[in-house]
């Protein structure tokens, strides 16, 4: 049977899950392997595809991190506001700690083996409307969009006033004020056109955006062991390549913000020290104490 | 073989009183069965959840409260009775303040479906009580709903705008012209019909006398002005907007109910705890019938993309071999007809990031293609068989669905015609967008 | 002739139940939406949980109100209900009623309390059990319980109307 291998973005250049799951499918392919892509979030939404997965109906898919947070918090670890130094340092503990296993554990409990966690651009920044921010004084008068709850802990820490507001109405929200910015990573801006009111940005490092790839249990563990060793093989292959792609369009992002009218603007070394001490108070808010622990022990082990 | 036997199926449901979201769901279930895909039936409970567990559609069920609010609390009356005074006399008045009413509308909400169900609740009544028939005023309630969509705000130009990477403020300054131009047709083609059947002839009983009806009317102009502004000065989002329409509607309820005349011993607030049970009893099982549209409708989506088969219509498209204009008015072609079948939102995910960029390729402006595909797919909710804002609008004004698709039709000619004009003519669309500096 | 009776009251009585949940979570989503509003306005940080909160009592609300529908006949049809006047017409009308929903709606119930091989444990309800919303932090179960809720709602009134509860006259 085909692998089908669902992507809720359409099929373009700048979404990761789509260049990742045509690179995973490409080395599938090569190694003998049926695979098909699914585009546009023709299988569903996140929910849908995590439904999928579970009962073995379709065998990978790629998710919002949510899809993880709603069965184990823990994943909020890695999005944690300055939890790691860079975007190296936190693929570094992806790779190089089992800080994910009882994730992993987790969610195969549902039937869902995580495939990978994987990158979609440079770090997490804050767009606004308004004006220039380079301070956490700055954001006093603007009123951030909030994806969630996690995210309205951040902006208590920060003093801002946040508003739950779905994706379709972000961009008139924006142009009619009622929302001036949100904390995303650049690529969101570009894929929702909203660089046409977000006139400034500014890059806080206060982390790095990421996926999941997801696989069926059922699935995964019924393949053979020659069959098991291609798709690890494919994983492996479209996971390096998804490094290469997202240090690539970190690079370039700053440059197409500008190019499309964007004021970017850079924090000094104490402004970066005061969002960093404001916004890990609200850790606690994101998940049990023990993973912040867990976090913690895993950044601090592989800080270079 | 088999899939004659479920079109029979079909036809045989459908003549047999069953309710068209059961066939429909029905039919989806044989069809997974008879594609060999059974096991997929799995993904249902599902499928279902996430297809209403949206935040955009709050707005629905809340217009369609308020709508049910303002019908009872006389607050449409107001407006209606000084509609009637500014045009009825003309033939086919009460069309025309439809249409212009689906106007007003667009400028607040982002949806067609939701305009339909709040303009029925509203107007279709309305029409009926003033001698035109409840078909055809559902039928130009539903034609004039597209205009929804097309001036913005829009979340189908949003969700486009995401998809194809075009400027979303270029979409909404594109889609002006365009949504006036719809009107327009329509004004026509009501001005024609409302002559030949007779309807709308202003006679001296149903007039009503005009100061009076002005200052009746004015609390009334007051629902749809906190809505615009509130939209439009960013002070709140659609869904706001509509159940700040609820608590609006149910003042100035209360309000009628308090300067006019009550039967014996029903107080103000009597009254307005009767309009408010009524009302929610309404939304509640017009919602309810919605939402299992919405399902049918949903489970037919899955086997269509789990099959493959926009792929399969991509690649007979692509072997055609045609460009420029030719290749514009072929995916139209495909566009509406597929909009006769498909949800607006499905359609739009599966079939523009596969159809539009060859589109692109061979030279057509990108906002002029995504305010044609928005506008084209748009229509598809009201082209039989299955027309989404035509179910909404035959479930919440009780008109026949075959009967309302029929009547549909001379409208829907004259969208048709319209879209074709837009096609011709890139600069109505792009005129305004590149007046703003939106495109080149 | 006992069973017919019980079953004809429960209908009667879902109807009524469902009807008046479902007008009090439109009337809770309403008030959810102008919390948010004032919210908005009144403190610097509105709860995060309105806009969840409105959009479950939404889900649970029209799924009832879609209970109500079907026991009154109120869905949109082709052929009006008034076209099934004498006895054999309604014998076809009640088939048709009862083929349509039961296809349509059995997988549904089924699979919400089986998963892959018929196991329970990987049920939609019991899936949906392990996982806990963004905003209320509330089980997922509850939300999904609307579905199983409702379909069963629904056989019952059509387990009614074949056992000659009055026939709705149709919208
Ligand atoms: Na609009
Ligand atoms: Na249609």
């Amino acid at each position: 049977e085909e692998i089908k291998i669902a992507v809720g973005c359409p099929p373009v250049p700048i979404c990761s899950d789509w260049v990742w799951a045509e690179d995973f499918a490409a080395k599938l392919k090569e190694e003998g392997l049926e695979a098909k892509v699914f585009t546009g979030g023709a299988l569903g939404k996140d929910p849908e595809v995590v439904d999928q997965l579970a009962q073995g109906l379709i065998q990978v898919g790629l998710t919002n991190f949510v899809m993880i947070k709603q069965v184990d918090p823990a994943v909020l670890g890695f999005l944690a506001p300055y939890m790691f130094d860079d975007m190296a340092h936190m693929f570094r503990a992806l790779d190089e700690t089992d800080i994910v296993d009882s994730i992993d554990a987790n969610m195969q409990q549902q039937g869902i083996k995580i495939g990978g966690l994987i990158g979609l651009g440079g770090t997490i920044g804050i767009f606004n409307t308004k004006h220039p921010v380079t301070s956490v004084a700055d954001l006093s008068d603007l009123r951030l969009r909030a994806i969630d709850s996690s995210q309205m802990a951040l902006f208590d820490e920060w003093g801002v006033p946040g508003v739950v507001v779905d994706m379709p109405e972000v961009a008139t929200s924006l142009q009619k004020g009622m929302i001036d910015g949100y904390v995303n990573p650049p690529v969101v801006a570009f894929i929702f056109k909203h660089t046409d009111f977000l006139k400034y940005y500014t890059d806080v490092g206060a982390g790095t955006p990421i996926r999941s790839v997801l696989m069926s249990l059922d699935w995964y563990d019924g393949l053979g062991a020659d069959e098991k060793q291609k798709v690890d093989a494919a994983l492996a292959y479209a996971n390096d390549r998804n490094r290469d792609w997202t240090y690539k369009a970190a690079e370039q992002e700053i440059a197409k913000l500008k190019e499309l009218g964007v004021e970017v603007s850079e924090l000094s070394p104490e402004a970066r020290a005061e969002f960093r001490e404001t916004s890990q108070k609200a850790w606690a808010e994101l998940m049990p104490p023990e993973a912040v622990e867990a976090f913690k022990a895993a950044a601090g082990r592989t800080r270079q | 073989m088999a899939w004659l036997v479920l079109v029979l199926f079909i036809l045989a449901s459908l003549a047999g009183g069953a309710a068209i979201a059961y066939v429909t769901g029905a039919a989806a279930v044989l069809s997974f069965i008879l594609a060999d895909s059974s096991r997929y039936l799995a993904i249902l409970p599902q499928r279902i959840l996430s297809q209403i567990d949206v935040f955009t559609f709050l707005a629905m069920p809340l217009f369609i409260l308020a709508g049910e609010l303002m019908n009872r609390g006389g607050v449409t009356r107001a407006l209606i009775d000084l509609a009637m005074v500014l045009v009825g006399r003309m033939k086919g008045g009460l069309g025309h303040v439809n249409i212009a009413a689906s106007v007003f509308m667009a400028g607040i909400s982002g949806s067609a479906v939701a305009d339909a169900a709040a303009l029925t609740a509203t107007l279709v009544p309305e029409m009926k009580a003033r001698g035109y028939s409840a078909t055809y005023a559902a039928a130009l309630t539903a034609a004039s709903s597209v205009i929804g969509p097309i001036i913005p705000p829009s979340i189908v130009m949003i969700f486009y705008g995401a998809l194809m990477n075009v400027s979303v403020a270029a979409l909404f300054a594109g889609g002006l012209l365009p949504g006036l131009l719809v009107a327009l047709g329509l004004f026509v083609m009501n001005g024609i019909l409302a002559r030949r059947h007779g309807y709308g002839t202003g006679d001296a009983l149903a007039m009503p006398p005009a100061g009076r009806t002005l200052v009746r009317a004015v609390p009334a102009l007051f629902v749809p002005v906190i809505i615009v502004a509130g939209i439009v000065f960013g002070v709140v989002t659609p869904t706001e907007a509509a159940a700040l329409a609820v608590v609006a509607a149910l003042l100035i309820a209360f309000f009628y109910r308090t300067i006019e005349a009550r039967p014996d011993g029903a107080t103000p607030l009597t009254l307005l705890l009767r309009d408010i049970r009524d009302g929610l009893e309404r939304t509640a099982v017009l919602t309810g019938s919605i939402f299992m549209i919405l399902f049918a409708a949903a489970i037919f989506g899955y086997l269509i993309a789990i099959r493959d088969v926009p792929q399969a219509i991509t690649d007979l498209v692509g072997s055609a071999g045609i460009d420029g204009l030719g290749y514009l008015l072929l995916i139209n072609l495909v566009f509406f007809v597929a909009g006769m079948f498909m949800d607006v939102t499905m359609a739009l995910v599966l079939l523009v990031p596969l159809l539009v960029p060859a589109a692109i390729a061979s030279g057509a402006d990108p906002v002029h293609v995504g305010v044609l595909s928005c506008l084209n797919l748009t229509i598809g909710l009201i082209t039989p068989p299955f027309g989404g804002c035509l179910m909404i609008v035959s479930a919440t004004s009780g008109v026949n669905y075959l009967r309302l698709s029929l009547a549909v039709l001379p409208f829907i000619a004259i969208e048709a015609v319209v879209l074709v004009v837009l096609i011709l003519f890139p600069d109505i669309t792009l005129v305004v967008p590149a007046a703003l500096g939106l495109v080149e | 002739m006992r069973l017919k009776s019980v079953i004809l009251t429960a209908s009667a009585a879902a109807e009524r139940i469902c009807l008046l949940a479902a007008m009090a979570a439109l009337a809770g989503m309403v008030g959810a939406v102008m919390l948010q509003i004032v919210a908005r306005y009144g403190f610097s940080s509105p709860p995060s949980w309105t806009e969840e909160l409105a959009r479950y009592l939404m889900v649970w609300g029209g799924l009832l109100g879609a209970t109500v529908a079907f026991r009154r006949g109120s869905d949109p049809v082709i052929v009006q209900a008034d076209a099934f006047r004498v006895g054999w017409s309604r014998a076809v009308r009640d088939a048709a009623l009862a083929v349509t929903t039961v296809i349509f709606l059995a997988p549904v119930l089924y699979y919400c309390f089986f998963g892959p091989d018929m196991a329970v444990a990987r049920s939609f309800l019991v899936r949906n059990a392990a996982r806990t919303s963004d905003g209320l932090g509330l089980n997922l179960a509850v939300i999904a319980a609307s579905i199983p809720v409702t379909v069963a709602v629904i056989f019952l009134h059509l387990a009614a109307r074949l056992a000659g509860a009055s026939r709705p006259a149709g919208s």
